[in-house]
């Protein structure tokens, strides 16, 4: 099974730019094609995701016992709530957009499940570790979870979102849109006065049409980005 | 034309004055209301033909180009008939191909005239010695299989691979494979159309050869592997026999399939599926995926996909006609799921917006 057609298929359930359809203009010639959508963000920092197989090879460069987010990414965000935060970590962290390692319809159970692991539910209070400037998100569930993923980094945008990227392409001052009829965002690069594609990405809180509300309330505008 | 209107084509009948050319009599008639018709499905220009001139054909008194495989059903066709003719649905010629809006709207009727046919014919090209060869096979083949005498089938595999043209097996995999290529460029989504039995009434022509469905099920026995699965010699593989091979396991999914799984239908599932097994020409892994969906996106956007907009030549750069692709499912799905296969830079490649179907590599 191609890992691509999987992508494009597993993006069913998820639909950024709600029931929009695609406002797209090709060139006369093919070499470039206009599509419309919404700027989100641009990729302010990344951070590798602990992997296991890494740290079997060299455990003092890629260690597997830890896994800290500064807490500067927090700064940005609309809601400073660490819990909020944490389960945003958490579910970017597990959401799998491979039908074949995991059944999309038992991907919410996950990241219910998940969040269960990191509150404690006598106290309420959040399970993960940390200091004054980082936030530990290594537990058990989290490390088991990771066990068999393929390396991924973890990154975020200047307004706070988080996503995540399991090609390792995607760079800082890379931009993050909601295109017109495209089930999740992607990550464009500007190179002079046009962009290039880069990827799909996940980024959670504008998988399920959020990018339009934001539209409707006049937060965000529509913009047309040639892609050669 | 109305809408809900379609066109349907007649052959006229021969005059005294003229016995050579061909008139037809075209007609709008509710999609809802149709006399017994045929539809063709006619396959993606060959090669060879690709590169001949375009004839001319005259449709109530007004010339019409064509492309010359379709010529050559017509020619085939007429001299095929015996009694009258059902009228017949042939898509170059029953929607007008520079009306864009009427392009539009006929695509979107085209799952109802396919279900509605008394007959579909599948026009696999003119015939020749590998499709000859292989037609006799098929029919010989599966009159035993109907028998339950593989035994008996695989005493004339033995036969054939002991002739002088087939000695060493080599050029029975190139026979095969070369029609196996016929097939799987019909247009209009014949593979999913045999597979799913749709039709209960499908014909194949090869020239003045023709073939039934069940006929056609012998294409899976006759494969090298499952000759040698049921004790039959071991045919070595030729060069062409690469293609052959991805084709045959191709249509051994598209019938084992059924509606089942809705991957089948799916244009992304069959391009990922020929990806980097074409190594001959990477258009080919376009015009073959083609052949094989129902539909060229999700399949939760029920839409017919219209190839209106793709390039289908084999003189163009693969980097036009993987563009045109992109084009052509944006087009008929107004989505971008096609977007998301585009991460990889490779060799035929250099738009970012543009997926390579051709590498072997992820």
């Amino acid at each position: 099974m191609d890992y691509l057609y999987g992508l494009a298929l597993a993006c069913e359930p998820f639909h950024s730019s709600g029931s929009e359809e695609a406002r797209v203009t090709f060139a006369d010639d093919l070499s470039s094609v206009t599509i419309r959508g919404v700027r989100w963000g641009i990729v302010r920092d990344t951070l590798d995701v602990p992997d296991s197989s890494l740290a079997e090879e060299d455990p003092a460069v890629h260690p597997f016992d830890h896994f800290l987010i500064p807490r500067t990414w927090l700064d940005e965000r609309a809601s400073p709530w660490e819990g909020e935060f944490v389960q945003s970590l958490w579910q970017t962290c597990m959401i799998h957009m491979e039908p074949w390692k995991d059944d999309l319809l038992s991907l919410y159970d996950i990241v219910g499940l998940g969040f269960n692991e990191i509150t404690d539910s006598y106290t309420n209070r959040l399970r993960v570790g940390g200091s004054d400037s980082h936030l530990n998100l290594f537990i058990e569930k989290f490390k088991n979870k990771m066990a068999s993923r393929r390396s991924e980094v973890l990154f975020m945008t200047d307004n706070g979102f988080i996503d995540k990227d399991s090609s390792q392409k995607v760079r800082n001052g890379d931009i993050i849109c909601v295109l017109l009829g495209c089930p999740v965002p992607v990550a464009l690069r500007q190179v002079g006065a046009h962009y290039e594609f880069i990827r799909a990405v996940y980024l959670d809180g504008v998988i399920f049409g959020e990018a339009l509300e934001a539209l409707k309330r006049g937060e965000v505008e529509l913009e047309d980005f040639e892609l050669h | 034309m109305k809408e809900g209107e379609v066109r349907l084509l007649d052959l006229l009948p021969l005059s005294d004055e003229n016995q050579t050319a061909i008139y037809y009599h075209l007609y709008h008639v509710s999609i809802d209301d149709l006399p017994p018709y045929e539809a063709l499905s006619y396959s993606w220009e060959m090669e060879t033909l690709g590169h001949l001139p375009h004839p001319t054909i005259y449709i109530d008194g007004q010339s019409l180009q064509i492309m010359p495989n379709l010529q050559a059903f017509l020619l085939q066709h007429r001299q095929d008939q015996d009694s009258p003719c059902r009228p017949i649905w042939i898509d170059a010629i029953c929607i007008n191909q520079n009306d864009f809006a009427e392009r539009h709207q006929q695509v979107g009727l085209m799952s109802k005239l396919y279900i509605r046919l008394s007959r579909l014919i599948v026009w696999l090209g003119p015939e020749d010695e590998d499709s000859k060869f292989v037609v006799e096979t098929l029919k010989l083949a599966a009159s035993n299989l109907t028998k339950g005498r593989s035994d008996i089938l695989l005493l004339e595999v033995n036969k054939l691979l002991a002739s002088k043209k087939y000695a060493g097996g080599g050029n029975y995999t190139v026979s095969f494979t070369a029609f196996l290529m016929r097939f799987c460029f019909s247009r209009s989504w014949v593979v999913q159309e045999y597979g799913l039995r749709a039709n209960r009434d499908m014909v194949f022509k090869c020239g003045k050869l023709k073939l039934r469905s069940d006929e056609m099920d012998a294409l899976d026995a006759l494969s090298p592997q499952r000759i040698s699965s049921i004790g039959g010699p071991d045919i070595p593989a030729s060069k062409e026999y690469s293609r052959g091979r991805v084709i045959w396991s191709a249509l051994r999914i598209a019938r084992a399939s059924g509606l089942e799984n809705r991957n089948y239908n799916n244009l992304l599932y069959w391009l990922s599926f020929f990806r980097g097994k074409f190594a001959t020409d990477p258009r080919i892994n376009v015009y073959a995926a083609l052949g094989l969906a129902q539909r060229g996106g999700l399949s939760t956007h029920s839409w017919t996909y219209d190839p209106s907009s793709l390039i289908i030549d084999y003189n163009a750069s693969v980097q036009d006609v993987y563009s045109s692709l992109v084009k052509s499912i944006v087009k008929s799905t107004k989505r971008l799921n096609v977007l998301l296969a585009c991460s990889e830079r490779l060799c035929h490649i250099s738009r970012s917006s543009v997926r390579d179907w051709s590498d072997l590599t992820l």
